[in-house]
């Protein structure tokens, strides 16, 4: 049977056997949505890129410890969430080393002349609805910014979030549901006033 | 349904996850009470707001991931056995050394005999006279003997150097073989390598000017005058 007919489990029962063709497949199928995840939650694109690569490495080697094959994209988002965890601690620590953008001064930035409403947003340029999103996105904690990517922007069930967050279903939905709320408080905000 | 209990059930809305079974009662109560239903609202016009300010992007070309074998990988990411070129290279060539040196003693058929504080090393295989059944005849010579001998030991000696020459000529075919293929290999890693550099250096230069793009349009917008040509 060709690969490409494969399910997602059955690939990894092969790529577990070392067939690296099946492997390759399940990298090509799941690189993009793993990446962009990164992306969003690391805020970085070169963070994304090493997260998306050392994360299909780490499954590679440990792809024969993964019990349920069916669960595999989860686990696969389960292992870029710890990297990325990294590299956010990694860059907290360097803003408050006082490396990195100075986020008051992004903050003042955009606060400057931009429309106050969430229904202006929509007259905003993409790059400035970009960064605006961006600057938002940045004050939230790790575990609601990746409550929101998952839902948001990934689509994930809330079950499944609570299984790449490795926490409770309950704690899942409202980790989302007090990040979305911030984040509508700060893109709602009047221009200048800082909550 | 009262509204704490409403906002319970927000995240489930906005998610499409509403249980059925509640989904009727949730809806009666937002047809009440405008505080919910603005609340639901705005929660679902930040969540547009956020999927069409970061709509997804395709993934960098140089992530494109090879993987023709677990012990490849590991080479390919500076993990496992796999070794710098010039290494492995190094590690060849010894090992190259040491076919060859065994290949020829082999085919030399060599000999260490070590015994009573004496080391001897000798090759070829031992020749035993040949076995001359047929008597001398009375009148012939010793010279004549001998040289019969000699023929026969040079037809042995011709026959035993030309079978030497062809396992010689065969052992150092398959090392240049195998030291062809192995080249061959790290040529074209090598080749991914410096494709993939390139690549990079290319996304680089993208991204830098996608960057300086986006600098200019915000100090455009934010920093009128001289100040904004400053920052440009």
């Amino acid at each position: 049977m060709e690969l490409v007919r494969l399910t997602d489990k059955d690939l990894v029962a092969r790529a577990a056997r070392g067939d690296t063709g099946a492997f390759n497949l399940l990298v090509s199928r799941w690189e993009k949505r793993l990446f962009n995840y990164a992306f969003r939650l690391t805020g970085n694109r070169e963070d994304a890129l090493d997260v998306c690569q050392d994360t299909f490495l780490r499954a590679f080697q440990q792809l024969d410890r993964l019990q349920d094959p069916a669960r595999f994209a989860g686990w696969l988002f389960a292992i870029a969430r710890n990297f990325c965890l990294a590299h956010f601690r990694s860059r907290k620590r360097r803003a408050e080393d006082g490396e990195g953008p100075d986020p008051q001064g992004l903050d003042a930035l955009q606060a400057e002349g931009r429309p106050a409403r969430l229904g202006d947003l929509q007259e905003m340029e993409p790059a400035e609805l970009r960064l605006l999103v961006e600057g938002a996105l940045d004050r939230l904690s790790f575990e609601q910014r990746e409550a929101v990517v998952l839902k948001v922007f990934e689509g994930l069930r809330f079950d499944e979030i609570a299984v790449v967050a490795g926490c409770p279903l309950s704690t899942a939905k409202s980790r989302m549901y007090l990040g979305l709320s911030r984040l509508k408080a700060i893109l709602n905000e009047d221009p200048g006033r800082k909550s | 349904m009262n509204c704490e209990r409403c906002r319970e059930l927000l995240p489930e809305a906005i998610g499409d996850e509403l249980r059925p079974q509640l989904a009727g009662e949730f809806r009666n109560h937002l047809a009440d009470c405008a505080d919910c239903r603005r609340e639901l609202e705005l929660l679902g016009r930040t969540a547009s707001v956020l999927k069409a300010a970061w709509p997804e992007e395709p993934i960098p070309e140089p992530m494109t991931f090879g993987l023709p074998g677990r012990a490849a990988v590991a080479g390919r990411f500076g993990l496992g056995w796999g070794q710098p070129p010039r290494l492995a290279w190094l590690g060849l060539a010894a090992a190259a050394c040491l076919v060859v040196c065994l290949g020829t003693l082999s085919v030399l058929d060599a000999r260490v005999q070590i015994g009573q504080g004496t080391f001897s090393l000798s090759f070829g295989s031992e020749l035993s006279p040949p076995v001359l059944r047929q008597e001398a005849p009375a009148g012939d010579s010793a010279a004549l003997v001998e040289a019969r001998v000699q023929r026969l030991v040079e037809r042995q000696m011709g026959q035993l150097e030309e079978t030497w020459e062809a396992r010689l000529q065969q052992a150092v075919g398959r090392v240049q073989s195998r030291w062809s293929e192995q080249r061959t290999v790290d040529l074209r890693q090598v080749n991914g390598d410096i494709g993939y550099l390139l690549k990079l250096q290319e996304a680089m230069r993208r991204e830098t000017a996608r960057n300086e793009v986006l600098i200019s349009s915000v100090a455009d917008r934010y920093l009128p005058g001289p100040a904004g040509a400053v920052a440009r």
